[in-house]
């Protein structure tokens, strides 16, 4: 029995192979005498035992799982599984959509604001692309700080004036 | 697709088996009947839709599977009964007589049952009690290939071991059971 355990693929020698064939056929031999005791004795279960398994069984069947075929379209030919897959893809597009078309949404009333704020002002809008006016709002403001800090309204009142009279015509740069 | 029918004839074959298999490894007939319980629950639910064909593989790797998470569960729960039982003072075995450990005799079997048990301690018992004293992956590997009757390579699959093992494994399980069978006067 202690040459049971050696590796029939690793022999050479034909006497051995044929040793080990031996083996295996006295293993198995051995195992189905085995088995054979054993089926035998599944006859001596206990009827509390066998009760058991009963309900077991029972209780097991009425959970089978139906086939998934049942529930497969004709056209696609897909399951349930695969179709609770698709299903989830698809909400997932159409959420991104719904975000993206939300924020362009957003974006073009941002713009629309700008813009009607632009004409209904009262300084014309090519002013603003004007580099001088551009200028000329700076220094007013810097002004206008200054005279705050000073806490002297007539000087800011002043200032203002001067640079009006100085700022160059934005439309004669055009 | 398995029919209900089908299914229920395969649950009808294996489950006495499955119960003894089971039974072997956990040695607790009430745990055996929950694992096989669950077992069968699992397969049914899982794999109802399956063919017939692919059912015996699939039972005997969850059985396997319900098997090896109820010792898990027990590791667990030894874990902490072992635990706070340390904290426990066992005033039980204090207050316990020793002739409480005494049988009754009228209610005793041991008369009576003596020859009974005589008569079952058949081969197949004692064949059962060796087997219950395998290593599990020798028992595992040999009730699947002889007793169940898987070829190597399902019995490897099952396992999740490579069919060299399958074959050490059941060589080194036929080797034991055969020296208990020549014990018996039974030699090959």
């Amino acid at each position: 029995m202690n040459t049971l355990n050696q590796n029939p693929s690793t022999t050479i020698n034909p006497h051995f192979a044929q040793k080990s064939s031996m083996n295996d056929l006295l293993i198995d031999q051995i195992g189905k005498t085995v088995a054979r005791s054993l089926d035998k004795e599944l006859a001596h279960l206990s009827p509390k035992v066998l009760k058991n398994l009963e309900k077991s069984r029972e209780k097991a069947l009425s959970v089978q799982k139906k086939s998934s075929q049942t529930l497969s379209t004709g056209f696609f030919n897909m399951n349930y599984e695969s179709f609770n897959w698709l299903g989830t893809l698809l909400l997932i597009c159409i959420t991104v959509f719904l975000i993206a078309d939300w924020q362009q949404q957003a974006r073009l009333s941002d713009i629309v604001e700008v813009d009607a704020a632009i004409l209904s002002d009262s300084v014309p809008p090519d002013a603003y692309a004007d580099d001088g006016f551009k200028l000329f709002l700076k220094n007013m403001l810097a002004r206008a700080e200054k005279a705050n800090e000073q806490d002297d309204p007539a000087a800011v009142a002043n200032s203002t004036e001067k640079n009006r009279e100085k700022a160059p015509d934005p439309s004669l740069n055009q | 697709m398995a029919s209900a029918k089908e299914l229920s004839d395969f649950l009808k074959s294996s489950e006495k088996r499955a119960f003894k298999q089971v039974l072997y490894a956990v040695r607790d007939e009430d745990a055996a009947l929950d694992i096989v319980q669950d077992a069968m629950i699992k397969l049914s639910q899982s794999y109802g839709d399956k063919n017939i064909e692919e059912l015996p593989l699939l039972f005997t790797r969850i059985v396997q599977n319900c098997t090896k998470d109820w010792f898990r569960r027990q590791k667990v729960r030894n874990t902490w009964v072992t635990l706070f039982s340390k904290f426990k003072k066992n005033d039980a075995d204090e207050d316990a007589h020793p002739e409480d450990f005494l049988e009754n005799p009228e209610t005793s079997s041991f008369g009576q049952e003596s020859s009974k048990q005589l008569e079952r301690m058949e081969l197949s018992t004692i064949l059962e009690k060796e087997i219950e004293k395998l290593p599990n992956r020798q028992r595992e590997a040999f009730l699947m290939r002889y007793w169940e009757e898987l070829d190597i390579s399902e019995t490897a699959s099952a396992m999740g071991c490579s069919e060299g093992s399958v074959k050490t494994h059941c060589s080194r399980a036929c080797h034991t059971l055969a020296l208990a069978l020549k014990k018996l006067g039974i030699s090959f």
